[in-house]
């Protein structure tokens, strides 16, 4: 191919030509043929490899652009049921530094197919020089369509996602719920912005709908049902406000959890009220005889007391100007056992002294009792921790006084209680027992916790918590009365009652806490707004209700505690 | 030679030029068929979230209990109706059927009254097989 170089030669090609012999010439167009077959095939094979090429990047961008903004997983129960999704709406907006044109015409305009917009607010908005403000969220089709006819220049219309909670107030307080940009701002919501999805939407990659969906721990059908007994509870007790949660005790997942009043997180603006706060996370209270469970749990794995040692209880303790005294007074030498169904305030400060505040301390620190609990939900009350730990503090806090902690908390160390003896984090996830055994710190040894479990079977077959019996489920529980302080002082007339039940009491499953927050109703017997009155009969009425859909088997043929306490005492002993 | 050559590109640019006019509207074509069938693939999505969150709320369990309350006039199960099959007791023995049985005993034509007598004289007298004797069965 020197010939395309070598000018001299290239005149010598064409008189080549030009002489016409054949032979020479013909050689020379059969190269020129292969030369330019040469060129097409290059071309040809630049095509194929630019059609096996992957899309380009600005093709895809274009796709993007085209879907919803600001998307959020949908959450679902742990049936499958939807709790929380996003639907799409349309919003009108204006771009005012691109010249509206005639601003009082384009605000005649959209006020006639808007009429509840605010014309004088609309003329602002579309004389500012902003480059994008928003005019109104959700409109209809209809109304976007004829705003679309009236051809008003650079105002446009972008989809969104709105969240939608089905099923309004019934898990407001675990869902929580999303600002108007759709981010979320509270409960779980909050939850899954941190867990890097306002990140993503930053970046502008969380649209469309391929955001892998939350797998709550919650049952619809338990939560329902808990929520409608309190509903209940609250109207016949005239309480302040009443809540409840029911724990898996081997998973720590929380089945259902309610604190009423709530709100519809549909309009969250209800949610600011502060009397609808969560009270069994943010809320911080004095558990009252609930925590004689930690007591007796604590004197009995420590060796310093056996389920048949003996405590008088027959004289107040007096500590200064305070004394402690019983409600349900027995003036005798109580055992154990007995110091447990009485709830013998005297009875488990003795218990609690005879193990030391040190020892105490150290375990309620063990049983998580004495430091923020951190779950996925953001809100997050700190217990209220006295700051000098003498006697006078381990014999109140021994019956749940002078100690402040979420009754979240006070929930996972007497699941840790029943258990076996771990203390598993409660979680609103799904959660297998695998998974929980792989988090679980043990607390006590599974001896105790036997001896805990027929200790609350026998508080109800013979103590104060007989109300929250249900037949064939084997309810064991604690009650719990204190009174709330105001202004620094014990107040008689307003009390919290708790009841923490436990069922089937030989293998715990759930965990069920209600609680009940100055309940009025006293009834006929006057002075008495105990909790065996009201939150113990309110969780045998959810007890009967939730375990047939738990899938927990009534059954006929179960011995009495008192039986199995004996045993239990002569295998210890 | 050459000719032949020439014409026979020429026909091949024609047909190369017809091809690729042809793929190109396909393209496009097909281009606008998968953008509407994104468009449409999306709106059905959107419908099916809103038809979702829909029959969520109206499977809703308060929604259910207030119409169950309302119209069905039912209530909770009770815990004491919840059993085991092995807690049912074992099936009876059948009672029997007295008055069938005292049918059977009564003669087929009630009109004939019964008579023992002639029933035992008319088994007597019908010589059904040769008599037996007691040396019968002996051998020789």
């Amino acid at each position: 191919m020197r010939f395309f170089f070598d000018l001299p030669r290239f005149g010598q090609f064409f008189a080549a030509l030009r002489l016409a012999d054949g032979r020479v010439s013909r050689l020379r167009i059969g190269m020129m043929v292969c030369g330019f077959a040469l060129i097409y095939c290059v071309i040809a094979g630049r095509l194929a490899m630019l059609g096996m090429m992957p899309e380009l990047a600005d093709k895809r961008r274009a796709v993007a652009a085209d879907s919803m903004t600001s998307s959020r997983p949908d959450i679902f129960d742990r049936q499958g049921r939807l709790l929380a999704t996003d639907v799409e709406s349309t919003m009108l907006y204006a771009e005012p530094n691109k010249k509206v044109g005639d601003v009082d015409e384009a605000t005649e305009l959209i006020t006639a197919v808007l009429p509840d917009l605010n014309a004088s607010e609309l003329r602002q908005k579309l004389s500012s020089k902003k480059g994008f403000v928003r005019i109104k969220r959700e409109i209809s089709p209809q109304q976007q369509l004829e705003l679309h006819r009236l051809g008003i220049p650079h105002i446009g219309f972008m989809r969104e996602a709105k969240r939608v909670y089905p099923d309004g107030n019934e898990a407001s307080h675990v869902l929580g719920h999303v600002n108007v940009d759709n981010q979320g701002i509270a409960g779980l919501e909050k939850w899954i912005d941190t867990g890097g999805l306002a990140d993503l939407h930053l970046a502008g990659l969380a649209s469309g709908r391929a955001l892998e969906p939350v797998n709550l721990a919650l049952d619809l059908g338990v939560q329902h049902a808990l929520r409608d007994e309190l509903l209940m509870a609250k109207e016949l007790y005239q309480a302040n406000s009443v809540s409840g949660l029911v724990l898996n005790v081997k998973t720590g997942e929380i089945f259902a959890m309610v604190s009423l009043p709530d709100y519809d997180p549909n309009v969250p603006a209800g949610s600011i009220d502060p009397t609808r706060l969560n009270r069994l996370t943010t809320g911080v209270y004095e558990m009252g005889s609930t925590f004689k469970a930690l007591t007796i749990a604590m004197a009995l794995d420590s060796g310093k007391a056996t389920l048949a040692s003996q405590f008088d209880a027959r004289m107040p303790l007096q500590y200064g100007q305070f004394t402690i005294n019983d409600f349900h007074a027995q003036h005798r030498v109580l055992s154990v056992p007995e110091i447990f169904t009485y709830s013998s305030n005297i009875g488990a400060a003795k218990i609690a002294l005879a193990v030391g505040p040190d020892a105490q301390r150290a375990f309620l620190k063990k049983t998580g009792l004495l430091d923020q609990l951190k779950t996925e939900l953001p809100e997050s009350g700190r217990p209220l921790v006295p700051k000098a730990w003498g006697e006078i503090n381990t014999a109140t806090i021994a019956f749940g006084h002078g100690l402040s902690v979420a009754p979240l908390q006070a929930v996972m160390a007497t699941a840790a209680l029943v258990n076996g003896g771990l203390l598993i984090p409660p979680t609103f996830l799904k959660r297998s027992e695998a998974e929980a055994q792989a988090l679980a710190t043990r607390v006590i040894k599974p001896e105790t916790s036997d001896k805990m479990r027929y200790l609350l079977r026998l508080n109800v077959e013979k103590g104060t918590a007989e109300r929250a019996e249900v037949e064939g489920y084997y309810v064991g529980g604690k009650t719990g009365t204190s009174e709330k302080v105001v202004r620094g002082h014990y107040v008689h007339d307003k009390l919290l009652s708790v009841f923490m039940g436990v069922f089937p009491c030989d293998a715990p499953e759930y965990l069920v806490l209600v609680m009940v927050d100055e309940p009025k109703n006293w009834g006929d017997r006057k002075g008495q707004a105990t909790a065996g009155l009201n939150a113990a009969p309110t969780t045998g009425r959810i007890i009967a209700r939730i375990a047939p859909m738990l899938g927990v088997k009534p059954r006929r043929d179960l011995p009495s505690a008192d039986h199995l306490i004996l045993a239990s005492r002569r295998i210890a002993n | 030679m050459v000719r032949i050559l020439n014409v026979l590109v020429i026909g091949c640019l024609i047909v190369a030029a017809v091809i690729v006019y042809d793929v190109k509207y396909q393209s496009t074509y097909k281009a606008q068929a998968v953008a509407r069938l994104n468009n449409e693939i999306r709106a059905e999505q959107e419908k099916i979230a809103l038809l979702r969150a829909e029959w969520s709320r109206l499977s809703s369990p308060v929604r259910i209990q207030t119409l169950s309350e309302r119209y069905l006039g039912m209530k909770a199960l009770d815990v004491s109706r919840i059993d085991d099959f092995s807690a049912l007791p074992e099936k009876p023995a059948p009672v029997g059927d007295p008055l069938g049985d005292l049918i059977e005993t009564l003669p087929a034509d009630p009109r004939k009254p019964r008579d023992p007598i002639r029933d035992m004289i008319e088994t007597l007298g019908a010589p059904t097989e040769a008599p037996v004797t007691g040396s019968a069965g002996q051998g020789p």
